[in-house]
């Protein structure tokens, strides 16, 4: 089966002014029909850039300098905008962190979820405002036919959500890029909305690339996690696979350096000191090596390279060993 | 000065907004943000607020600090009440509770150098020289990590956990004994984050800090207070030691805050399950008859639309308002607890079981 997003040695140089950051430096990653991919990172490690430059959605001065990006086995990288507009069109759907700015404010909303179906041409007036209605009835708006007439600001962040997900699938995509889609709102509303994200994949089978920098939404709702660090790949597994057996130093300094609710009281959190890397900067080979607790002189002369074992891959010098490795070790040593 | 007696008081304190006036339709409507809320700081002691956008926490912090009055009901500061006291108490307390605000972004002056930006509440409050505040504000940036070069310099230049370092040093600048830290590190980073917990927890046993800190992050509670308060549309509905709160949960609104917290666990595969809490939190305008939560409680009952459950106590501290707790309370309430006085064992009581007691008596 062929692969739903498919980015290969992917590069994104930002420019401005006359400085240029390169913002994503040779990310790979494989999204699967139906599946949810999560890209976890802290603000800045490119992972938001990312998903930019699979929408097309660059900021000015931002540009893909190298690499591919193949949605449903169609490159898009280097194609003419109109070109690259024909195959992301219906097939890409997607929702941002802040419900208030993306939405309209001057339309009801039933009219703005019509809006797609009416440009592409799918359906005339009055049936893309039906299927607008059935649409938000789906996404949890209750009485949605009432709702279809109220403005943006009468409703309240999670219902915009609620909105913009109605907005994002009313073309019925095959592949949904989220940003953040949970960060500005209670965790109780996060709690529904992730849920419904999960029910509206397998009722219509679609992929998700979910950008976040929360490691328990991904642990929670994600089949595959990659983690980034200054533009780069840290670690790529299988979710249960990552949160068992992380072996990237970063990815361990990240996830013991958040509190759980069964760290002790006020006892002293793992901080990973000093700041991300300025990208515009002198960048040590392995990026995280200035920061990282276990860094030793060859994180600083030799760039990691990728390696891969049972489909978990990370570019670490000196890994984190696993429990598994921990077994063989004591099990191959003389008693 | 009683060393038992709690450094900050919160009684009955009610604030309710007027609609905004220019609309007719709405004209005459009230939103109740806050209602009926008593609570107390120890000295030297976290107590942490938790609930949803527009359950009242912050305009609590607000009402804590003086930058907001209540409608009805106290604030007092080491027995005195802040708005009623002499000039110079008045004074004392603006002095001594101070606000640590939630984006760095926002709360910094961009046209104001750091210097002087955490230099500003010396010359409000104190007249001292120049030099003076120059010296006391390269010392307060000392203490929260920052080089004294910063003084120079603006605050775009600094990183969002920077910024927060700074707001901590402006809050720190006239020794205040209590700090409101309204989300403090909500807005940053997660590997930045635990830098601010453990900078203020540094900062809290170096000058006996006692802090309120103002959260919807449970987890980030859970570790850094002593004791939680739950707030929900304006009432508190839970309060007790955050051991006791997270382990012996009593209120269903705080189970499932509990429940929807995403855990960053290995999970043998995608589990699915049942959403913790339907619905949203009704408008503030109206809220609901009875217990406010019954609109979206799993075990609502008849009586929660008809009385409002009062706060009872479960033992330790730990009181709730619901009819239908999820542990029993306790039957009758032991002497009422004086705040502060309990073994080191108990940690902290709190003001409520007193009133607790006499209810289910």
């Amino acid at each position: 089966m062929a692969a739903m997003l498919e980015i290969s040695d992917l590069v994104v140089d930002i420019r401005s002014g006359r400085s240029t950051v390169r913002a994503v430096d040779g990310i790979s990653l494989t999204l699967d029909p139906g599946r949810t991919l999560g890209l976890v990172g802290e603000s800045g490690c490119g992972k938001s850039t990312t998903g930019l430059a699979v929408l097309g959605l660059l900021p000015a001065g931002g540009k893909v300098t190298r690499g591919s990006i193949r949605i449903g086995g169609n490159e898009i990288v280097g194609l003419r905008e109109a070109e690259a507009r024909a195959i992301r069109g219906r097939t890409v759907g997607v929702v941002f962190q802040d419900p208030m700015t993306a939405l309209n404010p001057t339309q009801r909303i039933g009219a703005q979820v019509a809006e797609p179906l009416l440009i592409h041409g799918m359906a005339n007036r009055s049936a893309a405002m039906k299927q607008a209605i059935d649409l938000l009835g789906e996404v949890g708006l209750s009485r949605p036919a009432a709702q279809a007439e109220r403005f943006p600001h009468e409703l309240s962040g999670g219902m915009r959500q609620r909105v913009m997900i109605a907005l994002a699938l009313i073309c019925g995509p095959k592949l949904l890029v989220a940003d953040e889609p949970t960060t500005a709102l209670d965790v109780t509303t996060q709690d529904q909305i992730l849920t419904l994200f999960d029910s509206l994949q397998q009722s219509r089978d679609m992929s998700i690339l979910l950008i976040t920098h929360d490691m328990g939404v991904v642990a929670g709702h994600t089949d595959e996690v990659a983690v980034m660090y200054a533009g780069r790949l840290a670690e790529l597994a299988a979710t249960h696979r990552l949160f068992g057996g992380y072996r990237h130093r970063y990815t361990e300094a990240l996830l013991e350096s958040i509190p759980t609710l069964d760290t002790p009281r006020g006892q002293r959190l793992a901080t990973i000191a000093g700041l991300p890397p300025n990208l515009g900067g002198q960048l040590a080979p392995c990026r995280f090596a200035p920061r990282c607790a276990h860094a030793e002189q060859v994180c600083f002369d030799m760039e990691p390279q990728w390696s891969e074992q049972d489909e978990h891959g990370y570019a670490c010098h000196l890994p984190r060993r696993t429990d598994a490795d921990l077994m063989t070790e004591s099990a191959g040593a003389p008693s | 000065m009683s060393e038992d007696r709690p450094l900050v008081q919160v009684d009955h304190v009610v604030k309710e907004y007027g609609s905004s006036g220019w609309s007719l339709r709405n004209r005459g409507e009230v939103v109740h943000a806050v209602s009926d809320v008593s609570l107390s700081l120890q000295r030297g002691k976290t107590v942490g607020l938790v609930g949803e956008s527009g359950c009242g926490k912050s305009t609590l912090g607000r009402l804590v600090v003086g930058l907001e009055d209540p409608t009805s009901g106290t604030v007092s500061f080491d027995g005195v009440d802040v708005r009623k006291g002499s000039r110079e108490q008045r004074r004392r307390a603006r002095r001594e509770l101070q606000l640590m605000f939630q984006d760095p972004y926002a709360s910094l002056d961009p046209r104001m150098k750091v210097g002087s930006i955490v230099a500003e509440p010396l010359v409000v409050q104190h007249q001292v020289s120049r030099s003076q505040r120059r010296e006391r504000a390269a010392a307060l940036l000392g203490e929260v990590g920052l080089p004294a070069s910063s003084m120079t310099r603006y605050p775009y230049e600094f990183s969002g956990g920077q910024r927060q370092r700074i707001g901590l040093a402006r809050a720190l600048a006239l020794n205040p004994q209590v700090i409101v830290a309204d989300e403090p590190v909500s807005a940053l980073d997660v590997s930045v984050r635990s830098q601010i917990l453990n900078l203020m927890l540094d900062l809290q046993l170096k000058h006996s800090l006692t802090y309120l800190i103002i959260s919807h992050d449970l987890t980030t509670l859970r570790y850094i207070a002593d004791e939680v308060g739950v707030l929900y549309l304006g009432k508190l509905v839970e309060w007790g030691p955050s051991d006791s709160l997270f382990r012996a949960t009593v209120h269903p609104y705080t189970k499932a805050l509990i429940d929807t917290i995403p855990v960053a666990k290995p999970a043998p595969e995608r589990v699915r399950r049942a959403i913790a809490v339907q619905g949203e939190m009704p408008s503030a305008l109206a809220p609901p008859s009875g217990c406010r939560f019954r609109t979206r409680c799993p075990r609502a009952e008849k009586v929660c639309s008809e009385i409002e459950p009062e706060l009872r106590a479960f033992g330790g501290g730990h009181v709730a308002a619901c009819h239908f707790p999820l542990r029993e309370p306790v039957a009758l309430a032991a002497p009422a607890l004086r705040p502060g006085v309990d073994s080191a064992a108990e940690r902290t009581s709190d003001p409520k079981s007193d009133k607790a007691g006499n209810t289910t008596s």
